[in-house]
């Protein structure tokens, strides 16, 4: 069996706030196979934000052990962690996070810069200009964010995640600032690379979005309640059809 | 290396005019420097010249000294250096390759319906060539009209201005210094302005027993002029002629000399003092001024970590260690820092010439004080830029990207 992804063994943690401690996750187990598309849902204190900054390696378990890629995360100190940030996880943001008046490609480029030993600058545009294409951004590879749509802003910020072929592609919320049917294209966006093979986790509190996972984690009170294959799963390519067979229908086109 | 160079540019050029009143501090702080020690150095460089105009490796003995006996008097204030000195000085001290007394007196000098005022020098041969005079015309007098207190002199060039009018070579005119005739054998070329600014061209050469026979009567010299063979030999020679004045002139061990002597340098220490405190008081005014601007930096670093926070942010999460921030951060100041300090030299070297012009104060910018000047601008962008870089790179990653 190939090492997973993920593996949360009695994950805690567990913040100081003045006198009071707040645990915010108390004791997760969480394993996550390579190819899996899993959705970690639950409403806000439920320790959802928590579990994504620890599996983003932006933070350290309190106790319990995290392993990434068969990596121990809690004997990492800064400088490991931000390396193992920029080979293993792709980070897509709610808020998009590109960097203003910076193109897109440049945006793509920017893991790159970060990464030891830096490719040459030639490969850096290769690479950034084929994880533009990926998710159809080509074109406007030269259009800085303003210029852009909130998708198409977001699927910059995917290619930026791809750009150094991760272990894991990990979304925040990506679809919160986005209307339903750039919501489905973005979806339409994971469930492609899902489907070559990169492992996607996300964090949402919309149920009709984590429909297009494969499965689907219920967090509350800092524990997992239910953790589950998704059924009846939606495919954004026949989601995106349908839409646009009933705007179709009332002349919206 | 070049990545962070572009990213720091993009970041100033994003926010010119915040940049350059950034950096305006540090440009007013270099090229105050530059001015600053510009002006000590023409300083210098200006008396250092006057000074060499008196002489090469010139060595002055002086009659009387600044200090006797707890009363002061002044240089030569009288005369107590003899003939036989002064023959003594030319037979037994080595190393000496010109010597000439003076014997000065002021005296009415009358030449057709001109007359005026002049200081009559009285001095050997050797003279010109001991205090640097060129002949523009006509010729030295010579050892035979020292002998015979001959009725010869050379005009310095304002005295032949003031006496024939301009351009008018008096070579073979006779002048009148004190009703006696005196023939113009030389016309010296013009020097300009001495150490104490007054006008060294206005001046008549004589044999010195002319002066002493025919004009002022006096029997001693209150100034002899030595010429050292080579500057290495000036400490040499001032030793052999204290040693043998003392001998001569009978000061016992332990008691003050009644003369002084004074080499070029010591005349060009004693000047520069001065300008030394100046470039000080300057280059401490101007250093304030850097310090200043240093904080102008931080302070405006500060405000662009706190703005930027959110991209600091991103650039953590996708994997920027501390240390790329805090380089990033490091550059911009550096770069703003450097930036200014190339300006301020520009400044400075704009505004030294204007100095010179409008103020007639002389300036030398020289490349020490350049280098210097942009060394420490660098340095200022490092000092100052490190505190803000560090609170930069020292950012939470999960804070900073939450930061609104």
């Amino acid at each position: 069996m190939s090492v997973p992804v993920i593996q949360l063994e009695d994950f805690r943690k567990t913040y100081t706030s003045g006198e009071v401690q707040v645990h915010a996750v108390r004791g997760v187990n969480l394993t996550i196979q390579p190819g899996e598309f899993v959705a970690i849902m639950g409403a806000s204190g439920s320790g959802k934000s928590t579990m994504m900054n620890t599996l983003g390696c932006l933070d350290r378990p309190s106790s319990g052990r995290f392993l990434l890629d068969g990596v121990n995360v809690g004997e990492l100190n800064r400088d490991e962690l931000a390396d193992l940030r920029n080979r293993k996880i792709g980070f897509v943001f709610q808020g998009f996070n590109l960097l203003s008046r910076t193109t897109a490609v440049e945006n793509v480029e920017l893991p790159m810069l970060y990464t030891r030993p830096a490719p040459p600058a030639r490969e850096q545009r290769e690479r950034a200009m084929k994880a533009l294409e990926l998710v159809g951004l080509g074109q406007r590879f030269d259009h800085t964010p303003s210029q852009l749509s909130g998708g198409q802003q977001q699927r910059v910020a995917i290619a930026r995640g791809l750009v150094n072929q991760p272990k894991l592609l990990l979304a925040d919320e990506p679809t919160g600032n986005l209307d339903s049917r750039t919501s489905i294209e973005i979806m339409g966006i994971f469930q492609q690379l899902n489907d070559q093979g990169m492992t996607v986790a996300m964090v949402t509190h919309e149920l009709d979005i984590a429909r297009y996972c494969r499965r689907v984690v219920v967090m509350r009170d800092g524990l997992i309640r239910s953790d589950e294959s998704v059924q009846d799963r939606l495919l954004a390519t026949a989601e995106l059809a349908r839409l646009d067979a009933e705007q179709k229908a009332v002349q919206l086109h | 290396m070049f990545a962070t160079f572009k990213i720091a540019l993009r970041a100033l050029r994003r926010n010119v005019l915040r940049s350059f009143l950034t950096m305006l501090g540090i440009i007013v702080g270099i090229s105050a420097v530059i001015v600053g020690v510009s002006m000590g150095t023409g300083a210098k460089a200006e008396v250092d010249k006057r000074i060499a105009s008196m002489g090469q490796n010139l060595i002055t003995v002086r009659s009387g000294n600044m200090q006797r006996g707890g009363v002061r008097g002044g240089f030569g204030m009288n005369a107590n250096l003899t003939m036989e000195d002064f023959d003594a000085i030319r037979r037994e001290v080595a190393g000496v390759s010109g010597i000439s007394p003076e014997a000065r007196t002021q005296a009415q000098v009358v030449a057709g319906a001109q007359n005026s005022s002049v200081q009559i020098s009285g001095v050997s041969p050797e003279y010109l060539a001991v205090r640097s005079w060129n002949l523009k015309a006509g010729d030295n007098f010579t050892d035979a009209d020292v002998r015979n207190a001959g009725k010869v002199c050379i005009l310095g060039a304002t005295t032949a201005k003031t006496l024939f009018g301009e351009n008018v070579d008096p070579v073979g005119q006779t002048i009148r210094i004190k009703n006696g005739p005196f023939t113009v054998v030389g016309w010296l070329e013009a020097k300009g302005s001495g150490s104490f600014g007054q006008d060294q061209d206005d001046i008549i050469l004589v044999p010195y027993t002319s002066v002493m026979k025919r004009l002022s009567g006096d029997t001693k010299f209150r100034t002899l002029y030595v010429q050292a063979d080579s500057p290495d030999s000036i400490p040499d020679v001032k030793l052999q002629m204290e040693e043998l004045l003392r001998q001569r002139h009978q000061i016992a061990e332990g008691k003050d000399d009644d003369f002084m002597v004074t080499t070029q340098q010591e005349t060009s220490e004693f000047f520069n003092a001065n300008n030394r405190i100046m470039t000080i008081l300057i280059g401490f005014f101007a250093g304030i001024s850097l310090v200043v601007g240093g904080i102008g930096i931080m302070n405006i670093m500060l405000v662009s970590v706190t703005e930027r926070t959110r991209e600091i942010g991103i650039r953590l999460a996708v994997g920027a260690r501390g240390r790329d921030v805090l380089r990033q951060f490091l550059t911009e100041a550096v770069l703003l820092s450097v930036v200014g300090g190339a300006l301020g030299i520009a400044t400075g070297y704009w505004l030294a010439p204007l100095l010179t012009k409008f103020a007639q104060f002389p300036t030398l910018i020289s490349n020490t004080s350049v280098i210097m000047a942009f060394t420490v601008s660098a340095f200022i962008g490092i000092v100052f830029g490190f505190f803000p870089a560090l609170k930069a790179a020292n950012l939470d990653p999960i804070d900073a990207l939450r930061y609104e």
